[in-house]
């Protein structure tokens, strides 16, 4: 089997190749936002903000049964490759969900064909119909873009690097490039493209993840800043206010000279590449905190109560509505936010363990929904990513790695109520075609195609989107422009 | 000093250092020993252990000083021999302690119990060497309390017993006890795996276990060459499986269920949504491997990765121990696990003749890896101080093993009465970001593969994909918030020392060693940079440590404290520490 790029080729060729053409003298314009000397260039005006928020859920949601095509004859052949209905009181028996427990939803854009949500995405339902979310079917990694099974078997060649492997599908799901282990993510990579409309002062603030380092958020210049959702931290007895000199107490001169020392300590020359990189992050955190300290010192949400028994992903959510609602109208014109759920990888106790998790989503996104105010809703776009989906046939007890999967995506600029992508038709011989085993389906949309629609509504132009975000797509997927997408975004919200 | 003699105390805390591991060193001898070769000793025992003592290196020290050629070697046959007692197994000291009828405990307090004993053992363990093993080949093979394994305390024990009792013995008898044993199997779902249409009418067995046990106990996703380096076929890498070999692997491994009758058992508790667990009350069921269960077992003839054939009708654990020592003796194994295990104890980024040479180790004795970790520890990249300079060189030193170290050097006591330890350990996965088999997924706290963002993932942008970039693994969980918290984590604790009540959060450590010497600045700095950073501070960061402890005045014996507290805080953070070389 061949992993092609060709010999020689190295990651800068690799990741560069036409980034330079697309950004002009990249190297002329991050030197002077580093040196702060163009901290206002082309700023946007008060007001245009946008953010996106990725749900990343870890593991490998099995979408198959987030949305279910709930028609009759697609809903039983739903239930026979799914190996039939759940006996919950046996061991073994089918992962297909009663149809009586299904959310009914009719996507605006396939009339006559109805689906089903999982019974705990239940909030979702009037999300959908009142126009504010959207569903994207069948999205995957993929290298070059496969038609059926006959192709995909002939072309082994062109699968993803680690096709069905987590680490690999997190991977290039973060990173948009399925033939190498890059990582650099293409939020980041975006995030650097639009770091020249923003305060570079404040560049630090411009991806912030709530679930530590993560590629997707990863730039060449811009890096993500971790939170969490109980607040910053700063350095303990560490205060520049705290002076030790004549008249101080033993207290304060401790704390003055431990300030000191830290401040020396971490600004060093360090001959070791490590000693740099640690020294380098401890300094940012210490430096970004004292940044987003004073913004983020009142609660603009005192009516959205969450306490430490508060599902997780509600504190996040919470924590990211208070970071926009203190930037929207500063510096900040762009964020990206990251939150990863753990727990999707469900080989075994699949119904049960999705349940859980699925409510628990679907219940925090709501409450996110409804605290928001109008305007904030507008600017900001939350959208799924997992690893894949699973296998349509189970194991017995659950179900394994597969490909392409189903996502939804909410906001108020959303063109909601719609089941974009494309779905595969739930029929024996349709399927087939796609199916390269198990119920692993061939994805009908890349992952590139996927975020398209939400990285150009955050004002990232085709010519940065093919030259720097998504490297190597444009030759991979035959040079044109995108070869698919979807208006996600309802007209004059672009 | 000896344990306490309170048994709770010992079980809850385990924080007490047993002198027991190395002679103390006279201090009267330990006068004449050079700095140098307390340095070589300070540097090698970090490596090796969970973090130096004062009397391990004066010990060491002397020993390197009058047998130069062979003393580590003898330090590593002498940890090597220690027998294992049944005071040195977790769950032994668990059940001794927590018998389940054990009047006034709850189960949670059960649970935090047994993972304070499991982490306060990595502190006093006398078999120390032993104790870092085992925490690093559980960072390999992984299975984590961050879910429902949380609920089973004693299975936690013992699993990461049986790493300890492996960890000197042959890699396959380790596979193959990581393999069966019932922790993995909730972990990665083989536990009750059956072959296609046996639990369902279109059912087909799991392939979550084949897939991890090649992907990451043993071959890895790329051929490897004898240096670790990537085989390259036609300018491409060479996958070691497709996803065909993970459907037949898949059918091997079926036919595995939980021991009849364990003490723990999984019990899903539907209105509550979380798993609990049902303690038998009759304890004394022991806590054993997976039993067979030939009727799920897919006995067909299958086809291995290499395409060899797997014969027909061979009983379950007969046909999984084959294919086990098939994987073991593949050619990437050797270096797959070499390269993992050096990254654990010596750098990030070996060269790829310290990969041979401790692959060929591998090989030549059948994965022994008493002898692997050997070549490991004695290998002129981990031995040379020189090649340490290198600008590559070291590793992020674990936030985990910053803590233990601490612990260790400044010979820590419990702050409170117990259960102090059971309720503080909770806070430490959060302040450092890391607890041993904690881990939030089987890919471990970090990917060996990690490239952290910035100057690093910049260099490698000019290295061949066929080759491997410069990595730091533990970069992955160092970013803003345990950038923060770590240290301030660990101020708390130097600060303990002097509160009245310290409180049922933390631990004191004893620096009274420190204090006699913080009215001498210099010796105070020599003091430290011997027990933590083996020596090897640098000229600037020693002055800047020791214009802190000069700009607090000595007036007074609480401003000598604050001197020793603001030194050990100071080299504790500093990259000169933080980074091992």
């Amino acid at each position: 089997m061949n992993t092609r790029p060709p010999d020689g080729i190295t990651r800068r060729h690799f990741l560069r190749q036409t980034a330079c053409a697309a950004l002009g003298t990249t190297g002329l314009l991050s030197t002077l936002l580093n040196l702060g000397l163009a901290s206002r260039v082309g700023a946007r005006e008060t007001g245009d903000y946008r953010a996106i928020i990725c749900l990343f859920l870890m593991g490998g949601n099995d979408s198959y049964n987030t949305l279910i095509p709930s028609g009759r004859d697609e809903y039983k052949y739903y239930t026979t490759i799914r190996g039939g209905l759940r006996d919950p009181e046996a061991e073994g028996g089918g992962l297909a969900l009663p149809l009586e427990m299904l959310v009914p939803i009719q996507p605006k854009n396939i009339p006559g064909r109805p689906f089903g949500l999982h019974p705990g995405l239940a909030p979702f339902r009037s999300l959908f119909d009142d126009g504010h979310l959207s569903f994207v079917a069948n999205i995957g990694s993929l290298r070059e873009p496969f038609k059926n099974v006959r192709q995909y078997q002939a072309q082994r060649g062109d699968w993803p690097l680690g096709l069905f492997s987590h680490s690999d599908q997190q991977q290039q799901w973060q990173t948009c490039v399925p033939d190498a282990r890059s990582g650099i993510g293409w939020a980041g990579r975006a995030m650097d493209v639009l770091a020249r409309e923003q305060e570079s002062a404040r560049r630090s603030t411009f991806n912030i993840s709530f679930s530590g380092m993560n590629i997707l958020q990863t730039g060449r210049e811009i890096v993500p800043y971790t939170m969490n959702p109980d607040g910053l931290v700063g350095l303990a007895g560490f205060d520049r206010s705290v002076h030790g000199g004549s008249g101080a107490t033993l207290s304060e001169q401790v704390i003055a000279a431990r300030t000191e020392a830290v401040d020396s300590m971490m600004q060093g020359v360090y001959q070791n590449v490590f000693e740099r990189t640690y020294a380098k992050i401890t300094k940012g955190a210490q430096d970004t905190f004292e940044q987003l300290h004073e913004d983020l010192k009142t609660d603009r949400f005192p009516d959205w109560q969450v306490t430490e028994d508060s599902p997780m992903l509600e504190q996040q959510l919470k924590a990211v509505a208070n970071v926009i609602e203190a930037h929207r109208d500063s510096g900040v014109s762009r964020q990206t936010f990251f939150i990863a759920l753990n727990g999707f990888d469900m080989h075994s106790e699949l119904l049960n363990s999705q349940a859980e998790l699925l409510s628990m989503v679907a219940g925090a996104i709501e409450k996110f929904w409804n605290h928001q105010p109008s305007a904030m809703r507008d600017q900001v776009t939350l959208f799924s990513a997992s690893d894949f989906a699973r296998t349509l046939s189970g194991n017995g007890q659950g179900s394994d790695h597969a490909w392409g999967g189903h996502h939804f995506v909410l906001g108020g600029a959303v063109n909601g109520g719609h089941v974009f992508g494309e779905y595969p038709i739930f029929a024996a011989k349709s399927l087939a075609e796609i199916d390269v085993g198990q119920g692993r389906v061939i994805p009908s949309y890349s992952v590139e195609e996927y975020v398209y629609p939400i990285l150009k509504w955050m004002g990232v132009s085709d010519g940065d989107l093919f030259g720097q975000v998504f490297p190597g797509y444009a030759e991979r997927f035959g040079g044109g422009g995108i070869r698919k997408t979807y208006p996600l975004f309802r007209a004059g919200t672009a | 000093m000896q344990r306490v003699a309170s048994v709770l105390s010992l079980a809850v805390a385990g924080y007490c250092l047993v002198a027991g591991s190395a002679t103390a060193a006279d201090s009267a001898s330990g006068q004449d020993v050079t700095v140098e070769h307390k340095a070589r000793a300070a540097r090698f025992l970090n490596q090796a252990t969970c973090g130096a003592t004062q009397e391990e290196i004066d010990s060491l020290a002397i020993e390197l000083q009058a047998k130069p050629e062979t003393a580590l070697a003898d330090w590593i046959g002498r940890e090597v021999a220690r027998p294992i007692t049944g005071r040195d197994l977790v769950l032994d000291s668990f059940r001794r302690f927590f018998p389940p009828d054990y009047p006034n405990y709850g189960y949670r307090q059960r649970v935090q119990e047994a993972n304070a004993l499991r982490a306060g053992m990595m502190i006093d363990s006398p078999l120390q060497l032993r104790t870092r093993m085992a925490y690093a080949l559980g960072q390999i093979f992984v299975v984590s309390n961050q879910g429902d394994l949380n609920g089973a305390p004693e299975g936690m024990c013992d699993w990461q017993d049986m790493l300890f009792k492996n960890a000197f013995g042959r890699f396959d008898d380790l596979l193959m006890n990581v393999t069966t044993h019932p922790c993995m199997g909730y972990f990665l779902s083989s536990a009750g795996n059956a072959k296609a249409k046996f639990l369902s009418s279109n059912s087909r067995p799991d392939e979550n276990y084949a897939r991890e046990v090649m992907q990451l106990f043993t071959i890895g996703l790329y051929e490897l060459k004898p240096d670790g380096s990537y085989a390259v076929k036609a300018g491409s890498l060479v996958p070691t499986y497709d996803n065909d070999d993970i459907t037949e692997l898949a059918r091997v491994f079926t036919g595995m269920i939980y021991p009849k009758g364990p003490v723990e058992r999984m019990k899903r508790d539907r209105k509550a949504r979380t798993m609990t667990v049902f303690i038998n009350p009759n304890g004394n069921v022991r806590y054993g491997a997976m039993m067979f269960d030939e009727r799920r077992h897919d006995d067909g003839a299958k086809k291995f990765l290499d395409g060899r054939r797997l014969p027909p009708r061979r009983p379950a654990e007969e046909e999984i121990r084959d294919v086990i020592d098939r994987l073991s003796v593949h050619p990437s194994t050797a270096p797959f696990i070499s390269r993992a295990l050096i990254q654990r104890f010596v750098t990030s980024n070996p060269s790829p003749a310290y990969v041979r040479a401790v692959a060929d180790v591998f090989r030549k004795t059948g994965g022994d890896l008493k002898e692997v970790l050997t070549a490991i520890l004695l290998h002129p990249e981990a031995r040379t101080p020189d090649r340490a300079k290198a600008e590559t060189a070291g590793k992020l030193r674990e936030p985990w093993l910053r803590f233990t170290h601490m612990a260790r050097a400044f010979r820590a006591k419990p702050s409170a009465d117990p259960p102090w330890f059971a309720t503080y350990q909770r806070r430490l996965l959060s302040t450092l970001g890391q607890f041993p088999l904690a881990s939030p997924s089987v890919f471990n706290f970090y990917m060996p593969s990690y490239e952290p963002p910035g100057e690093i993932t910049e260099r490698n942008e000019s290295v061949p994909l066929t080759e491997l970039p410069l990595v730091g693994p533990e970069f992955q969980i160092l970013h803003a918030t345990t950038a923060v918290m770590t240290p301030n984590h660990l101020l708390e604790v130097v600060d303990a020392e002097e509160r009245r009540r310290p409180g049922k959060h933390s631990m004191v450590l004893d620096l009274g060693p420190q204090v006699a010497l913080a009215d001498r600045p210099q010796e105070l700095l020599q003091n430290i940079d011997l027990l933590l950073t083996g020596g090897a501070m640098s000229d600037s960061t020693r002055e800047i440590i020791l214009k802190a402890v000069n700009a607090v005045p000595d007036g007074s014996v609480a401003a000598l404290r604050e001197r020793a507290k603001l030194a050990v805080y100071l080299a504790m953070i500093s990259p000169d520490y933080v980074i091992q070389r």
